[in-house]
């Protein structure tokens, strides 16, 4: 037992070594907070965390860095879930799996559809800013958190938004919070809305050998009056695979699988329990795969200038978001490989990537790769706005990250 | 103002883009919450981002508070000028710089009037779906700073959902391009920080905005009540059972009437103590679908009729009356409060028999115009500001609805803004650590606090109750 963690103990905050590094597992809001006030008071680097299912690519540098982890996977209460309202608020160590159990009993359905829901928290997804496959249909995770409870690296508690649908009073700051990464606060709670889970559910998947193919039909998808659920266009080695999920009800149902299946020409059609397992699958794909993945983003009209050039890689596994403008990119061959070479491959993809106008976001890479790339990838229009930011909130820099949102000149 | 910044500022935007003469000054002095007025030293409008930066770096070196304007048709006095202040509106921003079909996009100047923009993609099958009642005049950079709704935001979400990019201009004059049309932001989300954030961050100048195919088929009823309740208890059970229209919006009697005696008269039934404005959208079996799952539930509230569209003019007369409502209360009396809060879906006839019974305990006439389906309730509530006594009556009423609201779960600004007109009551909405967070989001972005200031936040008050100068003495300790 480390002397942080028996002094943290005093304080009624349980927790336990991962490796050689102290993680705090409080339970309560109050323990959180004494948590980041002893924290704060000494000076520790301190990396929030939910079930750590994201955090080498989020947070990758805690390995090496962080004096302490704190995980909120221990407050995972449900605190409301308003069926007539179609809203949920739940404490940020709730799973996914759990919420989306939970308001199944509703009729509802969670957004995002993440990978291994029960391994990722709501607090975990939202600091990641992960949105799931369903994002074609439902739009990104940040559009549907309606507010935020948090703790700031001092100990300050603080909400923003609410528990409604609409709501405008005050700033946005979950805004802020969503996506953050932990470089600003802990989430602690959040309210999301939640969406009808639709009567009926069909799953199409199309596979060619060539790219061509099936790129002309995604150019004819995109003009037909159905609105897909998920759209994704996968290679992992073998054949390319175009999958279109749908959901709805009765005969307009039918009618958007008639007309996908008309433009697709599909190999199999997946209905019911089938679709749900194809779409359960589908949001797997976006599980790591080990080291060296990277996404490219950029504006839908130009996926297939990009895939084309991706295409011509040996051994590239592209799991490509076709009507947004998202390709994850990943190369097996990196998974073993030295920094120097998963340095080197990023900046190869980003040199290609750039001219083509997309943006290369690092995803699984190490810490002292995330930290070099950093200069080249980061956001740097604003990068002076984000440091003010985390100066104002971490003057004392406690969860910044090396790497994001960037690093300073 | 000292003559020799005037002439800096002239020389940056022109003649015709420098207003001070105190006649073109009368127009500014408020927005659409006008009870609260105070004339500006000066109106700037620059015509684009470049003249802006000028100017915002001429108003910083001289230590100048200013106030953005898009059309001046908030309601909440985010763009009440400041004392001693300079007004800087978007009205000569008015052009579409791109407009990309393909990608479903528009990168506009923040002056487009939101109703223009729609027009402006329509032959390429798109619309720019946030529709506020005021579209026809509002503009898309004042809907970003208000983070503004509109009907059919209960299908489609507020402003903050359809904005990809911006183009700001600091306090200082910088230019910040946040204006990349990605699918996620790189680093934190200032895009989504900025929206909403009621003109304290910054100017935006350029905006991208998110464009939504048309929907084949639309679908609009009018659904006819005896009573009020039972129509709010509708769409409770229409939430409830999940259903998926795309605007769900309620006109009770007094504005049925006010409507109906106005231009905007679009044959709501006079009789009638509430209509249900109902809109479906998508394929046609869809939508036949919904209609069909909407109106058990309906009937089981006491419908007496249901009416449809039957083409495109009904279907635009209907939502003309329903957009003209709140300009239709002029008939019934000079001024009007128009309160905007929100409450969880579940509990709409509660606040809305509340606010009806507070304000008919004051003597006061309230009509309804309202989006039910996001629980965004607007009691309007007619008077003359030119009775004190009533405008003190009216405020009392409009503060105990909003503090009725926040007992039962709800909001203080569903889409116009805190403003002026809600500040003092955000304390009782957040904490005082809820608010410092905000004010240091704020001194982290406009570290002198000259954008926009003494809104949103409250000031320990006085709680003065009648017409006064915005920052008068009366109005904070």
């Amino acid at each position: 037992m480390s002397a942080l963690l028996e002094a943290l103990a005093k304080d009624g905050v349980e927790g336990e070594l991962v490796g050689n590094k102290p993680m705090a597992l409080p339970t309560s809001e109050a323990q959180v907070q004494a948590v980041l006030k002893r924290a704060h008071a000494d000076g520790l680097r301190v990396v929030p965390m939910g079930l750590g299912s994201k955090l080498e690519w989020c947070r990758p540098e805690y390995i090496t860095s962080a004096d302490l982890l704190v995980s909120t996977r221990r407050m995972d209460k449900i605190i409301d879930y308003v069926p007539g309202d179609g809203t949920l608020t739940a404490q940020a160590g709730c799973t996914m799996t759990q919420l989306e159990e939970h308001v199944l009993t509703g009729g509802h359905r969670l957004t995002p559809a993440v990978a291994l829901p029960g391994r990722s928290t709501l607090g975990g997804v939202l600091a990641a800013g992960l949105s799931g496959p369903d994002r074609q249909k439902r739009g990104p995770v940040r559009h549907h958190v309606l507010g935020t409870r948090v703790v700031l690296p001092d100990g300050t508690l603080a909400r923003s938004g609410g528990r409604l649908v609409k709501n405008v009073t005050g700033y946005d700051l979950h805004r802020l919070h969503t996506g953050s990464r932990g470089t600003l606060c802990i989430l602690l709670e959040a309210s999301l809305r939640l969406f009808p889970r639709a009567d009926d559910h069909t799953h199409l998947i199309r596979e060619e050998a060539e790219l061509d193919g099936l790129l002309a039909r995604c150019v004819e998808l995109r003009t037909l009056e159905c609105e897909p659920l998920a759209w994704t266009l996968e290679n992992h080695g073998g054949p390319w695979r175009l999958h279109v999920a749908l959901e709805g009800r009765g005969r307009a149902h039918e009618e958007d699988v008639r007309d996908v299946e008309r433009v697709l020409a599909p190999q199999e059609i997946l209905r019911g329990p089938q679709a749900d397992e194809a779409f359960d699958a589908l949001r797997g794909l976006d599980a790591s795969g080990g080291w060296g993945e990277a996404r490219a983003l950029t504006r839908t009209s130009r996926l297939s200038a990009i895939l084309r050039m991706l295409e011509k890689e040996d051994g590239l596994q592209v799991v490509a978001q076709m009507g947004l403008g998202e390709v994850r990119l990943q190369s097996p061959g990196l998974n073993e490989a030295s920094t120097e070479r998963q340095i080197e491959q990023l900046e190869e993809w980003r040199q290609r990537l750039t001219p083509l106008g997309a943006r290369l976001e690092p995803r699984m890479v190490r810490a002292q790769t995330q930290e070099d790339l950093a200069p080249a990838l980061a956001a740097q229009p604003a990068l002076d706005w984000m440091f003010r930011l985390q100066d104002e909130f971490d003057p004392k820099a406690q969860f910044r990250s090396p790497s994001f949102p960037g690093r300073r000149a | 103002m000292q003559e020799q910044i005037v002439t800096q500022l002239r020389a940056i935007v022109g003649p015709e883009g420098i207003l001070t003469d105190s006649t073109a000054l009368l127009a500014y002095e408020s927005d659409g919450l006008t009870l609260k007025r105070q004339r500006p030293e000066l109106v700037l409008l620059p015509r684009d981002t470049d003249e802006t930066a000028q100017c915002m770096r001429v108003l910083h070196e001289h230590g100048i508070p200013l106030v953005p304007r898009g059309a001046g048709t908030g309601l909440s006095g985010g763009a009440t000028p400041v004392p001693n202040g300079v007004l800087v509106g978007t009205a000569r921003m008015r052009d579409v710089l791109e407009l990309n079909a393909e990608d479903r996009f528009a990168r506009v100047q923040a002056g487009v009037v939101n109703v223009d923009l729609t027009r402006c993609c329509d032959g390429d099958g798109l619309f720019y779906a946030p529709d506020p009642s005021s579209q026809m005049a509002c503009t898309i950079g004042g809907n970003v700073a208000e983070n503004s709704g509109g009907p059919h935001c209960f299908k489609y979400g507020s402003t903050t959902r359809h904005i990809l990019g911006l183009v700001i201009v600091t306090a200082t004059g910088e230019v910040l391009h946040l204006d990349e049309a990605d699918v996620d932001p790189a680093g934190f989300d200032l895009v989504g920080l900025f929206v909403g954030s009621e003109g304290m961050f910054g100017i935006a100048t350029e905006i991208t905005v998110q464009l939504t195919p048309i929907p084949p088929v639309t679908e609009t009823l009018l659904a006819i009540f005896k009573a009020l309740d039972p129509c709010c208890d509708a769409v409770s059970d229409l939430i409830a059972a999940r259903l998926e229209p795309s605007a769900i919006e309620i006109l009770d009697k007094l504005a049925i009437q006010a409507v109906e005696a106005s231009v905007f008269a679009a044959g709501y039934p006079q009789e009638a103590e509430a209509v249900l404005l109902l809109e479906v959208e998508g394929r046609e079996s869809a939508v036949e679908d919904t209609v069909e799952r909407m109106l058990p539930i309906l009937e089981a509230h006491g419908l007496l009729e249901v009416r449809r569209a039957r083409d495109a003019g009904e279907r635009r007369k209907l939502w003309a009356g329903r957009k003209g409502a709140f300009g239709a209360m002029g008939r019934i009396a000079p001024d009007l409060y128009v309160a905007d809060v929100v409450v969880p879906r579940t509990r709409l006839r509660e606040i809305v028999r509340y606010a009806t019974d507070v304000c008919s305990e004051r003597n006061l006439k309230i009509s309804n115009v309202f989006h039910a389906g996001d629980g965004n309730i607007h009691p309007n509530i007619s008077y003359d500001r030119r009775d004190e006594e009533e405008v003190a009556r009216v405020l009392e009423a409009g503060d105990l609805i909003m503090e009725t609201c926040i007992k039962y779960g709800g909001s203080l600004s569903g889409e116009h803004g805190v403003g002026l007109e809600k500040q003092a009551m955000m304390s009782r909405l957040f904490t005082p650590d809820d608010l410092s967070v905000m004010e240091r989001v704020r001194r982290c972005l406009d570290p002198d606090g000259r954008l926009n200031p003494g809104k949103m936040f409250p000031v320990r008050s006085c709680k003065e109750v009648r017409p006064q100068l915005a920052g008068s003495p009366g109005e904070s300790t």
